[in-house]
Parts: structure tokens; sequence; C-alpha cells
């Protein structure tokens, strides 16, 4: 026998348990996420290699990577467009957990997940700096801008993040610092307790299942085992690298124009930012910043909703906002700062 | 099912899991050598941009009396011409970062934010800052206006 074969038969062996009848492709989602997580990781650490976190030598430092180092075009692009997907990803993911209402009992891994979202929120937001271009340095006044007229939390947030209200000295190494020593390491803990909560506490049974399988609360068992659970995962991962390198390959990001200081540049910011555009046009800054805050918060208390068409309700409203949101964010995001 | 058959469909998947195999661990293989073309270092090597003197102007832009406002290394610079010479200046209030405006009539820069005024030589004559305005070198050169960090001195 073959140690590849001995290998398989061992996993084989390992996962040959079926999965409960409740459990369908959705579950995948998770693994998907990991893995793109592990795809920013790897992607992330070449990157690093050229690289030069300082004011005047990051715009050069990636354009070298862009047009010198070889395929560095490719291993950015990978960054960027796995960045994209992370977020669809982690949206399809949350999206999924509350209306399948398996926060359920598990209220303490549902916030781990909200931490999550948020920390993936905040790499987003340190990464679009790095570039250290027209848009990603005006973007980032612009919202050094906004946090000014945030009683407290934004003058916190200006002193922790951009190291006071200059964003040309300490600010982009501050980013960087985030970006790759900080949220990594932060990511990395609570996607660990993530997992072992999921473990712990196990796949959510829905009430019309439960009862039916061999022990309390467990659904009955389909023809699916872990291992072709495991296999699918394999495929969409595959499937799915397959993907970003026809993104990298077709539709590789670019460089924008080197900073301007005397010449302002509009608001451009990627789609997931969409909706907090759309509510500062609708709403003043500092009442927009406590929505998002208070939004985020009614999240957390979710698990509290017992009633669960009340709870689908809601969702469906919240995500109908935010679409909402998002598509005057699209539309407006060009006008005045 | 009659042994034989059972016997061609076993071949053919093994056969199948065997071109499956082969496919990845290729694909494997590819990844793995880019990662190594792109860690190893490029032909040209990374030259960090440097700021040397750097030509802002034309002398005939800035007259006797006048100021102009001019980009050195992507950072906004006053550059006035004053009958002792020459004096550049960064544009960025000391206090908060927003971009001084020259007052010709009165000979002094004004920060619209928060009202802080400095002197054409960059000391704080009033308002919220604490610092004067950082100097640079400017020099004419055969009617050309330069500038050059101080450091360079």
């Amino acid at each position: 026998m073959t140690p590849l074969r001995k290998l398989q038969e061992l996993i084989q062996a390992e996962f040959r348990h079926p999965v409960p009848a409740h459990v369908g492709r959705w579950h995948l989602v998770g693994g998907w996420l990991l893995f793109l997580v592990a795809l920013q990781i790897l992607s992330g650490i070449l990157l690093m290699i050229y690289y030069r976190p300082s004011p005047d030598e990051a715009y050069e430092s990636v354009r070298y990577v862009m047009n010198d180092v070889r395929l560095g075009w490719l291993v950015r692009g990978m960054h960027y467009w796995g960045a994209h997907l992370l977020i669809v990803v982690l949206l399809l993911h949350l999206v999924r957990v509350y209306f399948f209402t398996a926060y359920r009992e598990r209220e303490l891994n549902w916030a781990i997940g909200l931490l999550l979202f948020l920390g993936v929120g905040a790499f987003a937001f340190t990464g679009m700096l790095l570039p250290w271009d027209q848009q990603a340095y005006w973007n980032a006044d612009a919202v050094r801008n906004a946090l000014e007229h945030v009683p407290m939390v934004g003058k916190i947030i200006l002193e922790l993040l951009w190291g006071g209200h200059e964003l040309e000295t300490g600010a982009l190494l501050r980013f960087y610092i985030f970006h790759v020593g900080l949220l990594p390491w932060l990511l990395g803990m609570l996607i660990a307790a993530h997992l072992y909560l999921v473990n712990r506490q196990g796949l959510y049974t829905p009430s019309p299942f439960q009862g039916e399988g061999q022990g309390e609360g467990q659904s009955p068992a389909s023809s699916r085992t872990y291992y072709d659970m495991l296999l699918e995962g394999l495929f969409l991962a595959l499937v799915t690298f397959g993907g970003l390198l026809t993104l990298a390959v077709l539709f590789t990001p670019t460089l924008g124009e080197s900073i301007d200081l005397l010449r302002p540049s509009p608001v451009q910011v990627s789609w997931y930012f969409w909706p907090v555009v759309g509510l500062f046009r609708l709403v003043s800054v500092e009442l927009g910043v406590w929505l998002v805050g208070l939004g985020f918060v009614g999240l957390f208390l979710v698990p509290l909703l017992r009633v669960r068409w009340m709870a689908l309700g809601l969702g469906a409203l919240a995500v109908l906002g935010v679409l909402v949101l998002t598509v005057l964010g699209y539309l407006t995001q060009g006008g005045p700062r | 099912m009659k042994e034989h058959e059972r016997e061609t469909i076993s071949d053919r998947r093994g056969f199948l899991g065997k071109l499956l195999g082969g496919a990845l661990g290729l694909g494997l293989l590819g990844v793995l050598g880019a990662v190594v073309a792109y860690i190893l270092p490029p032909h040209r090597r990374f030259v960090a941009p440097v700021r040397r003197r750097q030509r802002v102007a034309h002398a005939r832009e800035i007259p006797l009396g006048k100021g102009k406002q001019v980009l050195f290394g992507g950072e906004p610079v006053w550059v006035l011409h004053l009958r002792e010479g020459l004096i550049a200046l960064s544009a960025r209030c000391t206090h908060q970062g927003c971009l001084v405006q020259w007052d010709e009539q009165r000979g002094t820069f004004a920060c619209p934010c928060h009202g802080g005024r400095f002197d054409a030589h960059g000391n704080v004559l009033a308002g919220l800052p604490t610092r004067p305005l950082p100097q640079l070198r400017a020099e004419m050169i055969q009617d050309e206006i330069y500038l050059a960090p101080r450091e360079d001195r």
C-alpha cells in the first residue's frame, strides 16, 4: 500500500461518520472562509517581502512589486481579490447563521463571530491605505475628518490609529502594524475560539429535526459522511483558487497616481464600505457613526430574540436597509467630500 | 454485476484517481514554483526615491514681494520672494495640519482652520500653534528656483 493510499484510508476512517440530515452545502461556508483567510495570510506574507511602510517608499515599493518582481502583480491581484471574496463569503456566513437561527444556545460564539466580522472590516480598512496612492490617501483623509466629528471615541481612534492628526508621519506605519502585526494575532485567536466552540457545542440542529436522531437534540443521519464533506470542501477550495487566479489575471488591480496633496480626490471606496458612505450621505457623520455602533450592539443582542419570525423579519428588514444604503453609497460616493 | 465488469470499474476509478492526484500534484508544484520565482530578488533592485534638490518654479513665477505654493516631494510648500531672499516654508499648520495661506497685505501666514498666524519666517504670531512652520532650503540657480531639505545643509 502506498503512503498516499494509507493517508487516504486514515482520513476516510477518521471522517467516516455520517453527517446529520440538516447539514447541507451551506455548512461548507465556514470552511471556505478558513481557506480564504489562509490564502490572505500567505499572499500577505509574500507582499511583506517587498513592501516598505514609509511615506517616502510605500508607493514606489508597490509599483516595484507590480512592475519588477516576478509574478508580483499576480500575488497582489490574489491578495486584492481574495480580500473581496473573503468579505462576500463572510457576509454569506453571517446571513446563513442568522437566517438559520443557528446562533441559538451559541450566544458566545455568535458574539465571537461578530468580533471576527469587525476584525475583517478593520483589515480591509487598514489595508486600504497601504498602497499610499492618491485615492488611498484621500479616502483615509475623509475618514480622519469624519472621525474628528465623533465625540470621545473619534479622538481615541485618531490617536490610536493615526497617531495624531497628521496622516503623513506615523499613520502609514501604524496602519501597517495593525494590518500585519496586531490584527492577524487577534483574528487568529478569535478564529481558534470560534472553532473550539463549534467543536464543543456541535452544529445547531433546527427544531424540525430535533429529537429524531439517536441522541437528545440530534437530527437523523444522512447518507453523506464527513469525508464526503471534506472532498466537497477541497473541491470548493480548488475552484476558489482557480477563480481568484483568473480574476487576478483578467482584472489585475492597478496602482493609482502618487499622492498630490494640493488636489484632493473624491471618496471612492470598495463596495463593502458603500453602505457606510450611503448612511453618511443620509444623516450627519456623528449620527451615522452612532447608528453603525448601535447596529452592531443590536447584532450582539440578536440571540435574545426568542421569537423566530420576529428575528427573521428584523433580519430581512436589516438586509433590505443595508442594500438600499449600498445603492445610495454607490451613487453618491464620488460626491463632495 | 459480473466479476470482469466490477474489475473494469475499479480500474477506471483507480486511473481517474491517479489522473486527478497527478493533476493536483502538478498544480501544487506550479504554485510552489511561482512562489519561489516571486521570492527570488528581481533583476532591478529597489531604489528608494531620494528627496534631493528639486526645481519647483521659474523666477518670473514668484516676483519680488510675492509668494507661491508649490509641491516638494508631494508636500505643499510656500516659497516667498522677499527683499532678504527666497524663503521656503511648509504650508502645513503645525497645529492640526491645515494648509496655511499667505496674506500678502499683512505679510503673514494665516491658518483657515483655527486662526493660527505665522510671520514670513514661519514663527508663531498668534493662535493655537506652538511650533514654527518647518523651513526648507530655497535657492535660485540661473533663474530657476530649487528646493532642498534643510538637513542637506
